[in-house]
């Protein structure tokens, strides 16, 4: 979606979720679509970042595998044994041709003070 | 809308300040109150990290709940500590802590500075690289305010022998231990400059959490990875920093590759200074004008010399005009600047760019690199003219 269109998506999304864009913008099972290795993703990447950094990377599969690898001495959980499941997954969604996703707008509080 | 001429719309607008203030005059329609709630685009959502939306950069100092937020980790929980104090170590006379009361006491420097992520542009590189896909927002100006280092260090006794780095520790870390720290070191020479701060105000209030308070490192010219916050400790050292972020992370090849050839990471070298970008505020992209004159307006900032000349194209870049520069107002500020285009109905590519005076200028293409740092290809934006 061309960056253009954020004011009506956020507005979309405002509208949407009643005065708390957070809970749905942040649902991480909304933002990953159906598949398997979507449960694994869920489970194991979150301890350390929200999946929205996951959604808007467009890498390939040998590329997905370096990120689970890097991923793995970093500490995740993701057992090694999923890591190709995993990899397939992303990279079948998340891939250097597949389209951006709607931007997410958020509205910052005023600064205290 | 028109746009009033750069220089007469700074004079007025310090002139109305100071008027309204002196005589409660009521405020013109023009000088509207600034907006109280900004919108970001959320790339990450935890830890954040949040693109600046362009039309926030038609101001020279970008308002900080406007300004760009990268995060490694995110601060701690319960960040900051009610007895917070910051730790000045390694080879110093005296290792002291200072508590945020003890670093306001000390001289103040105020540096107004551009703060812009390595990677802004990333999206735009092809292959795109790993890593949060900033467009142009990943950059702001603001005026931070806090105390040199020198004379941080100066309130330790001064360096102990000749460390040639200062290492910088922040608080911020992942859940797991096996997570590198985002542990950095600058070279001493730049962590003595007068114009290396820890800054405790950012634009004139308090420095915030999400903008690294209480305390954070400003390395003026320098990419925003520099600008370490949630600062625990600074220790002058002898050599480097070593870890993931200094000996992998944030590091640029000497020489540019083919995409998918490994660079060992001693053929690359540290992102520091940046090079010459430009960014259209006015119009957005997508938008729709009205036929006629229109004011193209933008920002332009460099590492590199100074802001030598802006240009700017209404034809998709076949032919440039130059663009009228606002006032240097400040060393490591970026430059407004507008130009005065003539619309016809239809599709219209509007393009800027900027020339610096180490040579620098904007090209129509770039190389890629592994990371997709620095990216300064020049900014177009598609607009609808109606008649």
């Amino acid at each position: 979606m061309k960056f253009a269109l954020a004011p009506l998506a956020a507005a979309l999304l405002l509208l949407a979720t009643s005065g708390n864009p957070a809970r749905a913008i942040d649902d991480p099972g909304k933002l990953l679509p159906p598949g398997p290795g979507k449960d694994l993703v869920l489970e194991h990447c979150q301890a350390c970042h929200s999946v929205t950094l996951i959604v808007q990377q467009h890498i390939s599969e040998k590329g997905w595998t370096g990120e689970l690898v890097k991923m793995e001495k970093w500490g995740s959980t993701l057992p090694a044994d999923d890591n190709a499941a995993v990899a397939a997954y992303l990279e079948k969604y998340f891939n250097p041709d597949s389209p951006d996703g709607p931007p997410r707008m958020r509205l910052t509080p005023k600064q205290p003070g | 809308m028109p746009v009033p001429r750069l220089t007469a719309a700074f004079s007025r607008s310090r002139f109305l300040a100071g008027a309204s203030a002196l005589a409660g005059a009521a405020v013109p329609l023009r000088v509207a109150a600034a907006p109280q709630r900004y919108e970001l685009r959320e790339l990450v959502a935890r830890p954040y990290d949040l693109e600046t939306p362009l039309q926030y950069f038609r101001s020279f100092i970008t308002p900080t709940e406007a300004f760009f937020v990268r995060s490694h980790f995110g601060p701690p929980a319960d960040w900051p500590p009610a007895a917070f104090a910051l730790e000045i170590k390694g080879l110093v006379q005296k290792p002291v802590s200072l508590t945020l009361a003890d670093l306001r006491a000390l001289p103040s420097h105020s540096v107004t500075c551009v703060i812009q992520c390595a990677g802004n542009g990333r999206a735009f590189y092809r292959p795109r690289p790993a890593g949060a896909q900033w467009h142009w927002g990943a950059v702001g100006n603001a005026r931070f305010t806090g105390v040199k280092l020198k004379d941080v260090i100066a309130r330790a006794g001064g360096l102990q022998g000749s460390p040639a780095h200062l290492g910088v520790v922040p608080a911020d870390h992942a859940p797991s231990p096996q997570t590198p720290l985002f542990n950095r070191s600058i070279p001493i020479e730049k962590a003595l400059d007068e114009d290396t701060i820890l800054a405790y105000d950012m634009n004139d209030a308090p420095l915030n959490v999400e903008h690294g308070g209480p305390l954070r490192l400003i390395v003026p010219g320098w990419a925003g990875d520099n600008h370490v916050k949630w600062l625990l400790s600074i220790s002058p050292q002898t050599d480097e920093t070593h870890g993931f972020y200094m000996d992998t992370g944030y590091r640029y090849p000497d020489v540019l590759g083919e995409p998918g050839v490994a660079i060992p990471p001693e053929k690359t070298h540290h992102v520091t200074d940046m090079p010459i970008k430009s960014i259209i505020a006015n119009p957005l992209d997508g938008e729709t004008v009205s036929a006629g004159h229109f004011t193209v307006q933008g920002v332009a900032f460099t590492s590199r010399g100074e802001i030598d000349r802006v240009e700017v194209s209404s034809d998709g870049g076949a032919s440039w005009q130059p663009a009228e520069l606002g006032p240097d107002r400040a060393k490591y500020a970026w430059r407004l600047w507008q130009a005065d285009v003539q619309l016809k109905p239809g599709a219209a590519t509007l393009s800027a760019r900027a020339f610096d005076t180490a040579g620098g200028a904007q090209p129509a293409a770039q190389e890629w690199n592994p990371s997709g740092y620095f990216w300064n290809v020049y900014h177009s934006v598609g607009v609808e003219v109606r008649a």
